[in-house]
């Protein structure tokens, strides 16, 4: 009973009709996000459509109509693909390139998967003579409390998971070992920015030190929102509470005083992701074809410095920096206005990804199944003609005056 | 304070979706601290420092007069000028100003009643007004008054000059006496008064200059000093109180106008600065590397208790071109 129900469902799972329709409906998913993108940019149409197991439309603009998502689609094919395309067919050695086309295809929504899933993505900006091993997220925040001591810098990490949602009256008290008070979260915001109170009347959202943080709308490109938040320190020692305003874009930290006079302070800021090398930026070039704006070279010579010892490296447009699943672009500069001779920085895309090599590998599992099939068909087909040649009949004249005397 | 997501907006949005189910209230409990090395975080600027909000100044520590010129008289002194006193000076006893309006300013004989009310004097007719002295102001025939309080409490002496664009009061108060000991000093100054540049154009407190190929596009209540500078170019400035929104605010607005890349605080730090109105403000370069997206030079400019603001604005290749010219817009506009 169990084998026939698993047989019914592997026969289902692995069934091309069901690669047909997952292919229709990524086709419809890929169409109405690319349409999305137009009023909600690319961020949110990603997290939408692409990244998600299941969204919702609504007919007419009225009905909603629950779809599978990506993260859904891309799953059920995989398995369909191992199924239907390895399970299921007869391992003899001339299937032998469509099994291994499949695992390179199977290969290749394996590298997707682990990318969404494990990928991160973030900035990092030096000006000429800097080194960094850290690099900033796009999108995700954090708030991080720093304390000086004698051997460095003491830190805790609030991550964004848990105060994306403190808004409406919710709130997230934060405490921490070592740390002589806590915190809580109020009022965040995913896009902000602080205004002066107006002096002689109330303030329109709560006003701390003269100033408040403003909702804004969501920007459709979603790295240019700037998230804010308050905070209320309770010191725990019968002073009042202290309130403050946190905002992405904050040129210094609240400062907190503590009861037992050690001083902090406390930041809102992109999520710091760390690098397992370092990049010292030696050099940045940029050319621009003549009489034009047009930029003709982009480059970078960085050093990378790790356990292994300093390496050069020119980065350019196009020709990233890989090295330990990091890929580390070229995507800016600037001053764009600055004058000669003056400092300039270079910024850098820089990506995690620990299958980022998975789509190269897939490429020539996928060719080599392609040219064994082929090339095995190719045999195949000589043979047949051999033995027909040898009975005495062409098969292609055969079927050449077949199609004449029809 | 509320949450604004946009309808649609799914992430967050997995998050809203989340809402009910998520409590309250949260407690979080971190860990033992990592360690870093490095910088320390600067400590203890204000609020407001944080944001790069300035703090609102008064307006008393406006600067003399930028609009005339003048010879000021020994023993007198200049005091911070004001909307409705462009030159305001003080001297043993007395007090005098210079008012500029625009062209009527309410009346002739309005304004000689005023004052005639303002030293207890009774008013007079449209009649009256023929007998009326007349002396020279700016260059121009003005109206003479000489008018004494009928207990000789006080005094006021000035002149009204009702041109085709402009009405110009000056006047010198005080007790009979003073006025009368410092008359000599006031004849001399209102006989030194004069248009400071000549030829400058002015409005919304400010005074500038632009080259005759610029074309005036007519102010508003956003743009002062709005000329286009070549077909699809613009130039204009804008006054606001206090810091008008802030440097960061304003440059990610500009930022999302003219669809660049968002700068972040240190690349804001690191733009360029240029000398203007006797201080020092942001030079925003958001122009293209193409030719014809839309782009804009912009400055901004706080001088505490307002900030001006400087943009040009066109097809970005047009918009460079011009950029010495937008230099030196700004390296000459002045306060008025």
């Amino acid at each position: 009973m169990v084998k026939a129900i698993f047989s019914k469902l592997g026969g289902v799972l692995g069934s091309l009709w069901l690669s047909v329709a997952l292919l229709a409906l990524l086709t419809l998913m890929t169409w109405l996000g690319t349409r999305a993108q137009e009023h909600m940019g690319l961020f949110m149409a990603q997290k939408k459509y692409f990244e998600s197991w299941l969204y919702v439309e609504r007919l007419a603009g009225i009905v909603p109509f629950p779809l599978p998502g990506g993260m859904t689609l891309m799953s059920v094919l995989f398995v369909n693909l191992l199924i239907g395309g390895l399970v299921k067919v007869r391992w003899k050695w001339q299937k032998a390139g469509i099994l291994i086309t499949h695992i390179g295809i199977v290969l290749l929504l394996g590298a997707g998967f682990v990318k969404g899933m494990m990928a991160t993505e973030g900035y990092l900006q030096l000006f000429e003579g800097e080194r960094s091993s850290v690099y900033r997220s796009h999108h995700d925040w954090e708030i991080v409390l720093e304390e000086a001591v004698d051997d460095g810098v003491r830190q805790w990490i609030v991550p964004d998971g848990e105060f994306l949602d403190r808004y409406d009256g919710r709130t997230a008290r934060v405490s921490a070992e070592g740390l002589p008070f806590k915190f809580t979260i109020h009022d965040f915001l995913l896009n902000s920015t602080p205004m002066t109170a107006p002096p002689f009347a109330a303030s329109p959202f709560p006003a701390v030190d003269g100033a408040y943080l403003k909702p804004l709308e969501l920007e459709l490109e979603h790295e240019r929102n700037v998230a804010g938040c308050r905070i209320t320190v309770d010191h725990g020692d019968g002073r009042a509470p202290t309130e403050g305003l946190l905002w992405g874009f904050e040129r210094a930290p609240m400062t907190v005083d503590a009861a037992d006079g050690r001083r902090f302070g406390i930041t809102l800021r992109k999520k710091e992701l760390p690098m397992p090398f370092t990049v010292k930026l030696d050099e940045f070039t940029h050319e621009y074809y003549p009489n034009t704006m047009i930029p003709k070279v982009y480059m970078s010579d960085v050093t990378v410095i790790d356990e292994d010892g300093p390496a050069k490296h020119k980065i350019r447009m196009n020709e990233p920096l890989r090295q330990d699943d990091m890929i580390v672009f070229q995507s800016s500069w600037g001053p764009t206005n600055a004058r000669p001779g003056e400092r300039l920085y270079s910024g850098f895309s820089v990506v995690e990804n620990p299958a980022d090599q998975w789509p190269w590998y897939s490429m020539w599992v996928i060719a080599a199944g392609m040219l064994l099939h082929f090339g095995l068909m190719l045999l195949r087909f000589i043979d047949r003609e051999s033995v027909a040649r040898s009975r005495g009949a062409d098969p292609l004249v055969a079927a050449a005056r077949k199609g004449v005397e029809a | 304070m509320r949450f604004l997501p946009p309808v649609g907006s799914t992430p967050l949005l997995l998050l809203v979706l989340l809402v009910a189910c998520a409590p309250e209230h949260r407690d979080v409990q971190l860990g033992a601290p990592g360690t870093r090395t490095g910088p320390t975080m600067p400590l203890g600027a204000s609020t407001k420092d944080r944001f790069g909000l300035r703090q609102r100044q008064p307006s008393a520590a406006r600067s003399p007069s930028a609009q005339f010129e003048y010879d000021l008289p020994d023993g007198w002194s200049e005091a911070p000028a004001s909307d409705m006193r462009q030159v305001n000076l003080t001297g043993p006893g007395i007090t005098s100003w210079v008012t500029q309006l625009g062209p009527g300013a309410g009346g002739v004989l309005d304004n000689v009643n005023r004052w005639r009310t303002q030293m207890g004097l009774a008013a007079v007719g449209d009649d009256d007004l023929e007998e009326l002295a007349h002396a020279t102001l700016l260059g121009q025939d003005a109206l003479s008054l000489d008018l004494i309080a009928p207990d000789r409490s006080k005094r006021l002496v000035g002149r009204m000059l009702f041109a085709a664009d402009r009405s110009v009061f000056v006047r010198i108060t005080g007790t009979a006496d003073d006025v009368e000991a410092q008359l000599p000093a006031f004849e001399g100054f209102v006989g030194s008064l004069a248009d400071a540049e000549a030829g400058a154009t002015r409005g919304g407190g400010l005074a500038w200059s632009v080259p005759d190929e610029w074309q005036p596009l007519g102010d508003d209540q956003f743009r002062t000093a709005h000329y286009q500078v070549a077909p699809g170019v613009r130039i204009w400035s804008s006054v606001l109180g206090g810091d008008g929104g802030g440097e960061i605010n304003n440059i990610r607005r500009w930022v999302g106008q003219y669809g660049q890349s968002m700068l972040r605080p240190e690349e804001i730090d690191a733009l360029e600065t240029i000398e203007m109105l006797g201080t020092s403000g942001k030079f925003v370069d958001l122009t293209h590397e193409d030719e014809v997206t839309r782009g804009m030079f912009g400055v901004m400019c706080p001088l505490g208790d307002k900030t001006v603001f400087v943009k040009m604005d066109g097809p970005s290749a047009a918009v460079r071109a011009h950029e010495a010219a937008f230099r030196q817009f700004c390296a000459e506009l002045r306060l008025d």
